[in-house]
């Protein structure tokens, strides 16, 4: 059984055609990007999967079950997502950034009264253990607001790894970042896959997509026009068309 | 003696208003939910608490209690109805809530007795403990304060108080973390409402006479200049905020000047410390965050 199922997912703004009946498959431990020119309906199609936006046509199936209608926080224990503009807390210290990751049993009205350290105690273990394999080491008081903007972008990733999922969907996650930290999020999801993870991500660097993928889907003017493994995708005469202009 | 009384009197007032800058910092401070409905909830918990205690025999336990229940629950009815408003749209709806409470009030004369006021609204108590004396009243008012202190530190500090930070911070991130807005908005709207309805008790039988103008804009006005004052959250700061807009225009009334300049001159007063805070500390004293 797949994991995640879009069949003929449309959506328009207006007149415009943002998402036009796109249809793909993901199976679980695999790197999948979408890629294409901007204004081809990749970050439309990403805020369709999470529930930010419903279609206006289609199906989104996990594991079997239609989850189109689902509220945001409801897909949210399928799948984690980034933002290819940084969504961190920008008031909270990265310590509590990071354990909104966990759902904490105290996190109701009838048991926040009996909340005591030794549950935090627990995850600020696991949170650091992450955090010294990706030599992450800025200190936890710092407020999200006062750390690089390549930092921010592995606060965003941390969360969204540590969170629970089933999907981790990435909205360009090397967009503006520096050599070292392109590294260092190439390796992570490296890792995340020989773990069984299952990515999708966004992503304009050819190179970093090529390298990183074991699928790709193209998409242009709200279209999957092409799909399959890197080293076709690279040479197929529609992508170099829709994506490069090419005559 | 006289003295005495007169600090006793101004404790009593601080801890009323301390419970509605609280309340206001739990909703804006740590939820970023721009309430003003807050008088309007004062309004609604003085009332009922008054009108109970008036023309029913039930003891003041029961009524005190039904009082916040209904704070809880119209505060909780404020932020479904309020669902897919934040900023100056939520502010701007349940500032037209305290009108309409207002005017309901006012107008509702069969039972409020509009303008006129309710008079002879007794004083708290408990099974057989009658809080009558000024001293009584203080130690009753500052436990109550603590206690809604410790409360809201406790919550504040704890991962759900977390999440009603991360509320403010940014809603959708926050949902994409499975957490459900509406349900951390219900419950900030709600518990500020009780607290705000507390206050409204408090103020009712301790002064024993409630008229719809006990509390409106000028309260308001009160609450947001201690918020910034002492700094968005941070409960000492709200503490602070609310001790300092009490005691500093208090002091005027022992300078040498003409009583019809002792009204004037206190609302300049709150003019220029919010002036001054705003231009030297725009986050407040204690203040954490910055909202914009």
């Amino acid at each position: 059984m797949n994991l995640l199922e879009l069949k003929k997912i449309s959506k328009s703004f207006g007149g415009i055609k943002a998402v036009d009946e796109v249809s793909l498959e993901i199976e679980e431990g695999k790197i999948y990007s979408l890629i294409g020119p901007n204004g081809a309906g990749k970050t439309t199609l990403f805020n369709i999967i999470s529930g930010f936006i419903l279609p206006d046509e289609g199906k989104i199936i996990f594991r079997g079950e239609e989850i189109t209608n689902f509220d945001i926080w409801q897909r949210a224990s399928y799948l984690s997502r980034t933002f290819q503009l940084t969504r961190n807390f920008k008031n909270l210290n990265l310590k509590d950034n990071l354990l909104l990751s966990f759902d904490s049993p105290y996190e109701n009205i009838f048991r926040f009264w009996q909340f005591k350290k030794k549950y935090e105690k627990e995850k600020i273990e696991i949170i650091k253990e992450f955090l010294n394999e990706i030599k992450f080491t800025r200190e936890f008081s710092a407020k999200a607001s006062e750390i690089s903007y390549g930092q921010a972008k592995l606060l965003e990733l941390t969360r969204a790894i540590l969170k629970h999922h089933e999907i981790l969907m990435l909205d360009e996650p090397v967009a503006g970042v520096n050599l070292e930290i392109r590294e260092i999020i190439r390796e992570i999801l490296r890792k995340r896959r020989e773990n069984g993870d299952t990515i999708l991500l966004i992503e304009h660097d050819m190179n970093f997509v090529m390298d990183i993928s074991d699928y790709v889907f193209v998409m242009s003017e709200g279209k999957l026009v092409a799909e399959g493994e890197p080293k076709i995708i690279k040479n197929n005469p529609k992508v170099l068309d829709s994506y490069l202009g090419a005559e | 003696m006289e003295i005495f009384n007169y600090f006793f009197h101004l404790g009593i007032i601080f801890s009323i208003y301390s419970l509605l800058v609280l309340s206001s910092n739990l909703s804006l401070g740590y939820g970023g939910l721009f309430n003003l409905a807050l008088p309007g909830l004062a309004l609604i918990g003085a009332y009922t608490s008054s009108l109970l205690s008036l023309k029913t025999n039930l003891p003041f336990g029961v009524i005190f209690v039904i009082t916040l229940i209904l704070g809880y629950l119209v505060g909780w009815i404020i932020s479904k109805i309020t669902n897919k408003l934040r900023g100056d749209y939520l502010a701007l709806v349940t500032f037209g809530f305290t009108f309409i409470v207002f005017t309901l009030a006012l107008n509702w004369e069969s039972l409020t007795r509009g303008a006129l006021g309710l008079p002879s609204i007794p004083k708290p108590k408990f099974l057989f403990f009658q809080i009558e004396s000024l001293i009584e009243i203080f130690i009753f008012y500052y436990l109550i304060t603590f206690i809604v202190y410790l409360f809201l530190q406790k919550l504040i500090f704890s991962p759900l108080g977390r999440s009603i930070q991360a509320l403010r911070d940014d809603e959708l991130a926050i949902s994409v973390l499975g957490r459900n807005p509406l349900r951390i908005k219900s419950l900030v709207l709600g518990i500020s409402g009780l607290l705000s309805s507390l206050a409204g008790i408090l103020y009712a039988h301790y002064l024993s006479y409630l008229d719809p103008y006990s509390f409106g804009l000028g309260d308001l006005i009160f609450i947001l200049s201690a918020l910034f004052l002492g700094g968005l959250a941070d409960n000492r700061g709200a503490l602070l905020g609310t001790f300092l807009l009490i005691i500093i225009p208090e002091s005027l009334r022992f300078l040498p000047l003409p009583s019809y300049l002792v009204g004037a001159l206190r609302q300049i007063i709150y003019s220029l410390i919010i002036i001054i805070i705003l231009w030297f500390r725009p986050k407040g004293i204690f203040g954490k965050i910055d909202l914009s």
